[in-house]
């Protein structure tokens, strides 16, 4: 449409290309036997051409049709601040127990939307890891340490 | 990696004073096999008697995948406390020597008690043409690499004893591994592939007459099939099985280890217990750990010997 | 028939034992609350819950998981009566006519009638899945690898062409899914593949961390802005508002019927499932009764799709357990959770555990029973329920979402296989490519692999044997039909069902 580039021919350009490496990196380090006696990159291989295939077609489609797909925006705010909230868990929870990890990760993951106070989000915070540890220590007995890291 | 797991281990964990009150706490065996399973069932069936003599939970744990490497390597990572247990067949023997790059040795574990040791039976699909193993044998080898065996999985006790006595009698076959013997026993019904050397556990459908069974790689005949010959007398010096052991994490202290080997022979020699390895046909002849050990020792010479045959491959 | 009658006794006895009713009822009623809630569909709550499992007996936990999986169908429905959001994204076809009902005032009718309805659906379900899993287990003998083979084909191939937006993309979905699948061990050689010296990897990648990274947490991105935009459900209701019409229930009963028959057929096939089987109902009633109707509030658009909807999820377990394939992504979790609680599926499963087989399907009956007794006193809670703003509620599910993994797999290295894994999700999504057939790929990947390399050591090499056996002609032969369909569709430039394209996120 707008520019030779668009978000269709993009993903056709990406699944070839993913494809075409997956083809060549499988067929280059596992052994591909022979029909009779096939190795364990036969079958990679042949889904990895396939996969080529594919990614050709979605490329061609994408050239032929030239259809405006219905443009979902990238909703970077909640991708970036929940995948951040996610980090900071797996980088606190092996110091400090999956009491603050928890605590971390609903702050963090509080700032993908906007329509609350920062206090309330320590609020809420605060609410979702007393929940964490209530369900998963007092319920469920989970032996993962709450706080630090020893077996607490 | 392993290194440092271990170094924080020493540090938490005061090796002495574990081993005065062992257990004190719930005990995990692990069975790198689905439940149902036949290492499954000695396991379960030994589970109360030990149960009764520790007086503490004994949670059995299936962790099937990768033949048995998966649940092995969970417990050779395991704190060496002897609160986590492997029990398993063959696998992990035969593995040490087929996949030498998996992280994973054998000398992480220590062997502990020999439940005992089976023997593998070679059956037959149903509509095979032949009965004799001497007439199978003699097929074999004229047609070479025709003959379709299936196995459990590569480096299960079936695959090693077929390649054992392809090796004892020099012929080729075509080995057709399968996820499990139940899906491989399926086909040798099926009549898909042509046979298996199976374990003992494939009586009952010998019985009902689903396969049909040649012979059977142990000393003596079989209790519950009195018709089907040995090898040996046939002519063929073919014995062999798997073995069911019990192992530990390799820094496990000796007095655990010790308490480990008490509790294990204590429960396995239960008359009922005793009885039920005895119908299956299992050799569980009394051994000690250092007996253990060595036949662990002989077993993989003999695996070195099929790989430099060239009849294993390690991957 | 009598020996069904008399497994189904046993069954019974099984799934009334006090532990397993209550798990049931656990089970249930947990899904019926996750279904409500918008963003957590089935897979997600599966996984969330699946930690629990863990400690309890086989048998009791497969209980458990069926009442959260149909139990999550039963609530999804809720939130698409009254919000026009599906719970659930299987239940996006109760959004049709269910919210036009709710906005003339009928949403107590239309709760009520769902419910009725889901029960009718699960239960002819139920006696479909009694009757044909004996028969297929006993035939398994006739499925060796070549049919195995085809009839993954078949599944992988129906879920990328009939459910999702573009074929295209579908099958680009189902062949990474599978390439993902193949990380790992090799099970032939024990040959690490695609592990890039990564411990983590070893294991191949994880399931639960897979589902959760990739339903979970981009349905969580995406539903921070898209449930905010909905707005809240508004409504009081009162049990006399519930019940319909004598006009209502006369014009219910025909499409209930159809409804579960298409329900049925829809779920045992595999790679189909509960979504397509609404949509299938959907489109015949309208065919059926007066087209301009519907959309404006038909009952008949509420009852027959959701009979077809829950008569699906339960036949969806004939493959699954009879042959140890899983039809459907939540049936592959299900299938994953067998095997981490040590039960190898297949025809197996039916001879030497016929306890866990038959108490399994008993217990469903029982769980319907009691998301029927349970759903109508209790539409209120739901309803005060969905009041809760999605702000307040989406750090919590990502909590649960974490905390899960973590407690699965006790390693916080699958935390952040977890993150890149949603963010993978997400770019998938924004690409507009469905994940559902990614997971099914995913799990049949490594099976399928060991199949296509059995049939040919076994065949020596001839590709023939993959179409030796009528069973294996029938099904690539419908693989290739429908591929041709797809194409024919897709290059016809006809634009596809488009919410249909948009929901098949699960089924």
């Amino acid at each position: 449409m707008k520019s030779l580039l668009n978000r269709e021919t993009a993903t056709g350009l990406l699944v070839t290309g993913f494809g075409l490496s997956t083809t060549l990196y499988a067929q280059s380090h596992y052994k591909l036997g022979t029909f009779r006696t096939p190795g364990p990159g036969l079958f990679p291989t042949l889904v990895a051409s396939a996969l080529t295939v594919i990614g050709a077609c979605l490329l061609i489609q994408s050239l032929v049709q030239r259809q405006a797909a219905e443009a979902t925006e990238f909703e970077y705010r909640p991708f970036l601040m929940v995948l951040l909230s996610i980090a900071a868990f797996a980088v606190i929870f092996p110091y400090a127990g999956y009491g603050p990890g928890v605590f971390a990760l609903a702050v963090i993951a509080g700032f993908a939307d906007t329509q609350l106070k920062f206090v309330h989000k320590l609020a809420l915070a605060a609410v979702v890891t007393v929940i964490a540890v209530g369900l998963f220590r007092g319920i469920l007995g989970v032996r993962l340490p709450i706080l630090g890291m020893g077996g607490f | 990696m392993k290194a440092i797991f271990a170094a924080l281990a020493a540090c938490f964990v005061s090796s002495a004073a574990l081993a005065e009150d062992f257990p004190s706490r719930q005990v995990t065996i692990v069975v790198p096999y689905s439940a149902g399973g036949v290492t499954d069932t000695y396991v379960r069936k030994l589970q109360p008697e030990l149960q009764k003599r520790w007086g503490q939970t004994i949670i059995v744990e299936n962790k099937p995948g990768s033949g048995s490497l998966l649940g092995a390597m969970d417990v050779a990572s395991a704190d060496p406390d002897g609160y986590t247990i492997l029990v398993t067949a063959y696998g992990v023997i035969s593995n040490e020597v087929l996949m030498p790059e998996a992280p994973f040795e054998l000398s992480d574990l220590s062997p502990v008690y020999m439940l005992g040791r089976g023997s593998n039976m070679l059956i037959m699909r149903p509509d095979y043409p032949m009965d004799g193993i001497e007439e199978i044998t003699a097929w074999a080898k004229e047609h070479p690499g025709e003959l379709k065996l299936a196995s459990s999985g590569v480096g299960a006790s079936p695959h090693i004893a077929a390649e054992l006595w392809a090796s004892k009698v020099g012929v080729d076959y075509l080995h057709i591994p399968y996820q499990g013997s139940a899906p491989s026993r399926l086909d040798v019904m099926a009549g898909r592939v042509d046979g298996m050397m199976d374990g003992v556990s494939s009586v009952s459908y010998v019985r009902s007459g689903d396969i049909k069974a040649i012979a059977i790689a142990a000393e003596e005949r079989h209790p519950s099939l009195p018709d089907v010959p040995t090898f040996r007398e046939a002519g063929i010096d073919f014995v062999f099985g798997t073995i069911f052991g019990v192992y530990v994490a390799k820094d496990t202290p000796q007095a655990v280890q010790d308490e480990i080997y008490a509790a294990f022979d204590e429960a396995a020699n239960v008359p009922e217990v005793h009885e039920m390895f005895v119908t299956q046909g299992l050799d569980a002849t009394h051994r000690t750990q250092a007996e253990f050990k060595e036949i662990v020792a002989q077993e993989l010479v003999q695996l070195e010997g099929l790989v430099e045959e060239g009849r294993l491959t390690p991957q | 028939m009598d020996s069904i009658l008399s497994n189904a006794l046993m069954g019974l006895e099984v799934a009334l034992m006090p532990t397993n009713l209550w798990f049931c009822f656990l089970g249930v009623f947990l899904g019926t609350i996750l279904g409500v809630i918008p963003g957590i569909g089935v897979l997600v709550a599966i996984s969330l819950l699946f930690p629990i499992t863990f400690h309890i007996e086989p048998v009791a936990a497969l209980v458990m998981l069926g009442g959260i999986y149909y139990g999550t169908t039963y609530g999804g429905s809720t939130s698409s009566i009254l919000l026009n959001v599906p719970g659930t994204p299987s239940s996006a076809v109760a959004c049709l006519d269910g919210y036009p009902m709710a906005q003339k005032g009928r949403a107590g009718t239309a709760l009520f009638m769902t419910t009725v309805a889901s029960f009718f659906g699960g239960t002819v379900g139920i006696i479909a899945l009694m009757g044909f899993s004996p028969m297929i287990a006993a035939s398994a003998l006739k499925f060796g690898s070549a049919e195995y083979f085809g009839l993954m084909v078949l599944g992988l191939v129906a879920a990328s062409t009939i459910a999702s937006g573009s074929m295209f993309k579908g099958i680009a979905m189902v062949l990474i899914g599978i390439l993902m699948g193949l990380v790992g061990s090799d099970v032939y050689t024990g040959t690490l593949r695609f592990t890039f010296g990564q411990m983590a990897l070893f294991e191949g990648i994880s399931i639960i961390a897979l589902a959760m990274g990739i339903f979970g947490v981009s349905e969580v991105i995406t539903s921070i802005r898209s449930v905010k935009r909905a707005g809240n459900a508004d409504h009081d209701i009162t049990f006399r508002a519930m019940l319909p019409t004598r006009a209502e229930m006369r014009a219910s009963w025909m499409p209930m019927i159809r409804g579960s028959a298409i329900g049925s057929f829809f779920g045992a096939l595999p790679g189909t499932g509960g979504l397509i089987a609404s949509y299938m109902s959907y489109a015949t009633e309208k065919r059926i009764g007066r087209a301009e109707e519907f959309g404006k509030g038909a009952i008949q658009g509420v009852t027959g799709p959701e009979s077809a909807n829950n008569a699906a999820d339960q036949t969806a377990f004939i493959p699954t357990l009879t042959l140890g394939i899983p039809g459907s992504p939540t049936m592959a979790i299900i299938l994953g959770v067998l095997i981490i609680h040590g039960i190898e599926p297949g025809p197996m499963v039916l001879v030497n555990q016929p306890d866990l087989f038959w108490g399994l399907v008993m217990s469903f009956w029982v769980g319907n029973l009691m998301l029927l007794v349970l759903n109508i006193p209790m539409v209120g809670l739901w309803v005060r329920l969905l009041k809760i703003p999605f702000h307040l509620m989406y750090p919590a599910i990502l909590m649960f979402i974490v905390m899960g993994v973590l407690t699965t797999y006790n390693n916080v290295i699958q935390v952040w296989v977890l993150l890149l894994l949603g963010a993978f999700g997400y770019v998938l999504r924004y690409l507009g490519f469905q994940a559902a057939p990614l997971i099914l790929g995913f799990v049949l990947g490594p099976m399928m692999e060991e199949h296509f390399r059995r049939t040919l050591m076994l065949s020596g090499g001839d590709f023939g044997a993959f179409f030796d056996s009528a069973i294996s002609q029938v099904c690539l032969g419908s693989a290739v039909a429908l591929v041709l369909y797809g194409l024919y569709v897709s290059f016809s430039g006809r634009a596809r069902r488009g919410k249909a394209g948009e929901a098949v996120n699960e089924g």
